[in-house]
């Protein structure tokens, strides 16, 4: 419904909740003030992650890592709708949207430690590692949706990617595929304002990102990213249409990226304090705790004890990432292929006992 | 810009060469092609020029010194004060989207594109051509491949080249080197005296190897009576001397020699393993081995058969001053086709002179003797000329180089026949 | 039993591979009712429908990222590339993801699929289907390459690729695809990656290629033949991993080897097998190893193409000049 009422060629965008809290009740999906409660502490538990995240980096615990302040109602809010047997292929500003949809977040810090058994999601949870190359991962989440609608499981596919992946060819591509074979495919854009130092408005002159579905032959719509209630619901609705066998949904979350682009970028470069000053004042938790409050679904107490909480939880994954011991050698070798090859069987071997004359110690190698 | 010169190869694979002199000074200004140096090499004496125009930073080597091809032998520099390096710029923050760039303080030297001066050219060090396998066999046997005469297409060394190099009958003296050698252990009896070897020992010393040990010398020995050549010279040196010549037997034997090797041309050749061929040659250099202070040297007298006796005559002497104050250049010791050496002129009758490769013969010539001979069936006393060749087995059998001994021998015995050829 | 060409056993590998495992998927331009540009996929979709045999939109790295996802999921698709250059756009998902996912999930996630592509020249076509770039391929880590001149060898090649827990991708010589007929069983059968094939055993020197240059390598066999020349002919047939122990095995007991390919020659896959010799064989060697190949230029248009393909002419003297080294 909402997807037919919005038109993104006439720049209308979805807006539930305000910033001062005010909820357009008409339009207001179905998230009682429990889940709201629960949203509001994970959203809080992102941003202090993140937070703890910048910090380590500076202090050389951390590798680059790509902050999401000032994006939690994407990464919460769009995963609501999810099943766990449901495909999630990010990049690498969704760590909170991959945490959300079952990866620990000790594994998530092992990965920006620079361990690929950050890598290693457990059974059962459905989605991919982050993707580097930008644009490149939207098409692995047509052909996870083609699996799941050729077994007809009822799974489907949900692909994030910011406003610069969307001049990348291959997301054309994936977008082109999944109208063609109608897939259940949701691509979720986070338009973030920026690609680096790139502005929005020079990544594409399209007025808006969300209307590009239309050349593709199924619904985009724009919607306040900031906004946990507008997400939930527009994303309700693409979920609908995916397991209804109706096809892709895009979906363009309107919102901003508070910090750098990474721990290594300098944003004063080339934008300004008052426009991000700006954006403070559309804050996505804060628009949450007021509204909370307004319900009386808040009080300071609570906020300390939940916020002590996502800390020790923070703590606790961080601590639990970094006692995991540095890996050996052998696994550069080991998970090329299912079966070493005779090439890396020897080029292993070299390596050990090129390390074994400089005096560093490791296990023999053994052929898996 | 600041100039390694290094010791180019001056003539035709020169590997090392003994500084004999510098003619500059550490300090010194030098115009560009300056004589700088002079090195002795093989046989010959080189002058060096400043290869361009500067300051002497520093004389490489010392007098006395050995120095291989390509080595540095001489730093120059540009002339007045060298430029202060400018001081680095303080390290910018570490400006990175991913990952932590290392910010290095390390200034690196000038790129060789700098440099004004024409780089020097490094010349290839002596090539033994070996595949891996046969290096590892000699490696192996201890065997020394630059001892080994090839015998494989394009001069390579074969496996069975170095199985026979490594055979007890024939040891295989290490090649000798500029670095000092190891001292033997102290065994004297008594008081020693050390003289190292000079270039040209160490030269001669390493041909004369090579010659024991790949060819197969045979030497054949005979008188000849010269009473009428001995007359002959004697009432030509007259002649000679008011042309400031001086006239001694040796050209009429270059001339005997001359004639017999245009009937005999097997004797006038080189032997090429390499394409397993001989090379006759159509042009006849005679190299006459002459004594010098330091050494034997063998100069090369070029076109003996075009050139009239007074001409030889003049030519001997000069070339032999020339050898005897080292100053000879060494074309002049290059080309020869055949070889005469004139030791009777210390002392011997017979001996077996050594082969110069790739010659495959070399004519010895003792003193000459007043004897008592069967002279047309009578005992005469008679004036006899020992002669002594040695040829290479492996290009020549015994009769074809006796019949060239012979025919030498006739021009010699009657010099009316030699008359007829010149 | 029945002599199938290329086309044929491929055609059959495809068609005797899905009936035995529903995880298999077909994916490509025009290869569902057209049936292949080269008619490889012939008749597939009439049996399989459209379902297992999809005719995609024109976009390579669509198809290979697709194919990612459809692999991840469980499935084994079989993606074409209707040709080696047009595999090209798809080196983005080959070498950032293809060839990684095994690697940065550490297991969790793999990509079993194959990447089919007809390379190679000689069949006189405009710029650009002429390509081969095997040695590219070789060059990117965690993908393994295939390239069978034969057909008995791209049957059961291509099944192994199949049922490889590992991203192959399969490159078939478009000169020979009709031009060489032998018996293929009809059925399931294998031929092992990773393992190279002795196609003729000689003592004399050791003769490498694959690909059609197979056919160039044995006819220069044959011409050495009859000069009393004994050859032993190699067709590596899997690119990587390469089988080295057979080919350093062969060079140990000739002591001479030639290595041909149709491919570019700097950096071209020759290169690889000289390093490999060298490193492994270096005493037997009686002489250098040379190797016979393409040039350093673009593929030339029909009117010159004969000039860049090794011929037997040019294997034959490389033979010769190994020989009397």
């Amino acid at each position: 419904m909402l997807l037919e009422r919005y038109d993104p060629l006439k720049h209308e965008m979805v807006c539930i909740l305000a910033p001062d809290g005010s909820c357009n009740a008409a339009l207001r999906p179905a998230l009682d003030d429990q889940h709201m409660r629960e949203v509001y502490q994970q959203m809080w538990l992102l941003r202090l992650y993140d937070r703890k995240a910048v910090a380590l980096q500076r202090q050389g615990r951390f590798g680059t890592y790509a902050q999401m302040e000032g994006q939690e109602a994407c990464m919460i809010a769009s995963v609501l709708p999810l099943q766990a047997q449901d495909w999630m292929v990010t990049t690498y500003r969704e760590t909170g949207a991959m945490w959300r949809h079952g990866v620990p977040l000790k594994l998530l810090s092992l990965y920006w430690m620079g361990n690929e058994f950050g890598s290693q999601m457990p059974e059962g949870v459905r989605v991919l590692p982050i993707s580097i190359p930008v644009g490149t991962h939207p098409l692995h989440a047509v052909g996870l949706a083609w699996a799941g609608k050729y077994r007809q499981d009822g799974s489907l596919a949900v692909t994030y990617f910011g406003d610069g992946a969307t001049s990348e060819g291959d997301v054309h591509e994936a977008m082109n595929m999944a109208g063609v074979y109608q897939l259940p495919c949701i691509f979720f854009c986070q338009n973030n304002q920026y690609a680096i130092s790139i502005p929005r408005h020079a990544q594409t002159a399209s007025p808006t990102i969300a209307q590009k579905a239309l050349a593709y032959g199924f619904p985009g719509v724009l919607v306040d990213g900031n906004d946990v209630l507008a997400i939930y619901a527009v994303m309700c609705e693409a979920v609908e249409r995916a397991r209804r066998g109706q096809g892709p949904t895009l979906i363009e979350a309107y919102t901003y990226r508070m910090g750098a682009h990474t721990t290594a970028d300098d944003p004063t470069k080339y934008r300004e304090d008052a426009e991000v000053e700006e954006w403070k004042s559309r804050d996505p938790l804060l628009r949450v705790q007021r509204y909370l409050q307004q319900r009386s679904q808040w009080s300071e107490t609570w906020e300390q004890q939940m916020l002590a909480e996502c800390t020790a939880t923070v703590e606790q994954a961080m601590a639990e990432a970094t006692a995991v011991p540095l890996p050996p050698p052998q696994d550069m070798f080991r998970y090329m292929y299912a079966e070493m090859t005779p090439q890396l069987i020897e080029q292993e071997a070299a390596l050990l006992a090129s390390l074994q004359h400089q005096g560093e110690g490791h296990a023999t190698p053994h052929a898996r | 810009m600041v100039l390694a010169f290094r010791f180019p190869d001056v003539g035709e694979g020169i590997h090392e060469g003994e500084i004999v002199r510098w003619l500059v000074h550490e300090g010194d200004s030098v115009r560009l092609d300056q004589p700088m140096v002079e090195v002795e090499t093989d046989k010959a004496v080189v002058e060096i020029p400043a290869p361009q125009a500067g300051t002497i930073v520093r004389l490489a080597v010392r007098e006395g010194e050995t120095i291989q091809v390509g080595e540095v032998l001489v730093v120059i520099g540009e002339t007045g004060a060298p430029a202060q390096p400018a001081a680095l710029p303080p390290a910018p923050a570490s400006v990175s989207v991913v990952g932590s760039l290392d910010i290095a303080l390390t200034e690196l030297p000038p790129a060789p594109e700098m440099a004004r001066a024409t780089p020097a050219v490094m010349p290839p060090a002596r090539r033994v051509l070996a595949i891996p396998s046969v290096r590892k066999l000699a490696r192996d046997l201890g065997v020394d491949l630059t001892m080994v005469t090839p015998t494989g297409p394009h001069g390579r060394i074969r496996r069975e080249d170095v199985l026979q190099a490594a055979k007890p009958s024939q040891p295989q003296p290490q090649r000798a080197s500029s670095t000092a050698p190891v001292s033997p252990p102290a065994l004297e009896h008594g008081p020693v005296e050390y003289q190292p070897l000079s270039a040209l020992r160490r030269t001669i010393a390493r041909t004369m190897v090579t010659a024991a040990t790949t060819a197969v010398p045979v030497t054949t020995t005979d008188e000849v009576d010269v009473t009428e050549l001995v007359a002959l010279r004697e009432r030509s040196a007259e002649a000679a001397a008011v042309q400031q010549v001086h006239l001694t037997l040796l050209p009429f034997m270059m001339k005997a020699v001359v004639a017999a090797l245009q009937q005999h041309p097997t004797l006038n050749a080189s032997l090429d393993e390499a394409q397993q061929r001989l090379v006759l040659k159509r042009y006849y250099h005679l190299g006459i081995a002459t004594d010098t202070p330091e050494g034997l040297i063998v100069p090369v007298v070029k076109t003996v058969d075009q050139k009239s006796l007074l001409t030889l005559a003049s030519e001997l002497a000069h070339l032999t001053e020339l050898a005897r104050t080292r100053r000879i250049a060494l074309p002049d010791l290059q080309g020869g086709t055949f070889t005469i050496s004139n030791y009777g002129a210390i002392g011997g009758i017979f001996a077996t002179p050594m082969l110069l490769l790739p010659q495959v013969a070399i004519l010895g010539v003792g003193k000459l003797l007043r004897k008592p001979v069967v002279y047309h069936e009578e005992i005469a006393v008679r004036t006899l000329l020992p002669l002594s060749l040695t040829f290479d087995h492996r290009a020549l059998d015994g009769a074809e180089a006796q019949r060239f001994l012979n025919t030498v021998m006739t021009y010699l015995a009657n010099p009316a026949r030699l008359l007829l050829t010149l | 039993m029945p002599l199938r060409t290329l086309v044929e056993a491929i055609n059959d590998a495809l068609r005797c591979e899905m009936a035995a495992d529903d995880r298999v998927i077909l994916l490509g331009e025009d290869i569902g009712r057209e049936g292949g540009v080269f008619r490889v996929t012939e008749g597939l979709q009439a049996v399989y429908g459209p379902q297992r045999v999809l005719d995609t939109p024109l976009a390579e790295s669509g198809i290979a990222g697709m194919a990612i996802g459809m692999a991840i999921a469980g499935l084994r698709p079989v993606a074409e590339m209707q040709f080696m250059a047009f595999l090209y756009p798809a080196f983005d998902q080959i070498t950032n993801h293809l060839g990684r996912m095994r690697n940065r999930s550490r297991g969790r996630f793999t990509c079993p699929l194959v990447l089919r592509a007809p390379c190679g020249g000689g069949i006189h076509p405009p710029e650009h289907h002429s390509e081969s770039g095997e040695a590219i391929l070789a060059h990117t880590p965690g993908i393994k390459v295939v390239l069978p001149s034969t057909p008995y060898d791209a049957k059961g090649l291509l099944i192994s690729a199949i049922r490889d827990p590992d991203p192959v991708v399969f490159l078939e010589p478009e000169r020979i695809y009709r031009a060489v007929r032998q018996e293929v069983p009809d059925g399931l059968y294998t031929v092992p990656i990773g393992q190279a094939r002795v196609v003729q055993e000689g003592t004399d020197i050791t003769v490498i290629g694959w690909g059609a240059m197979l056919r160039e390598v044995n006819q220069a066999a044959e011409t050495m033949r009859g000069e009393g020349v004994s050859v032993e002919v190699i067709d590596v047939r899997t690119i990587s991993p390469l089988d080295v122990p057979t080919l350093i095995t062969s060079v140990e007991k000739t002591g001479r080897a030639v290595v041909v390919h149709e491919a570019p020659r700097t950096c071209g896959f020759g290169a690889e097998i000289v390093a490999q010799i060298n490193e492994r064989a270096l005493l037997s060697l009686q002489a250098p190893v040379e190797r016979v190949t393409g040039f350093d230029t673009v593929f030339p248009l029909p009117q010159l193409e004969k000039y860049y393909m090794p011929t037997t002419a040019r294997v034959v003297e490389a033979i010769r000049r190994v020989l009397a080294f």
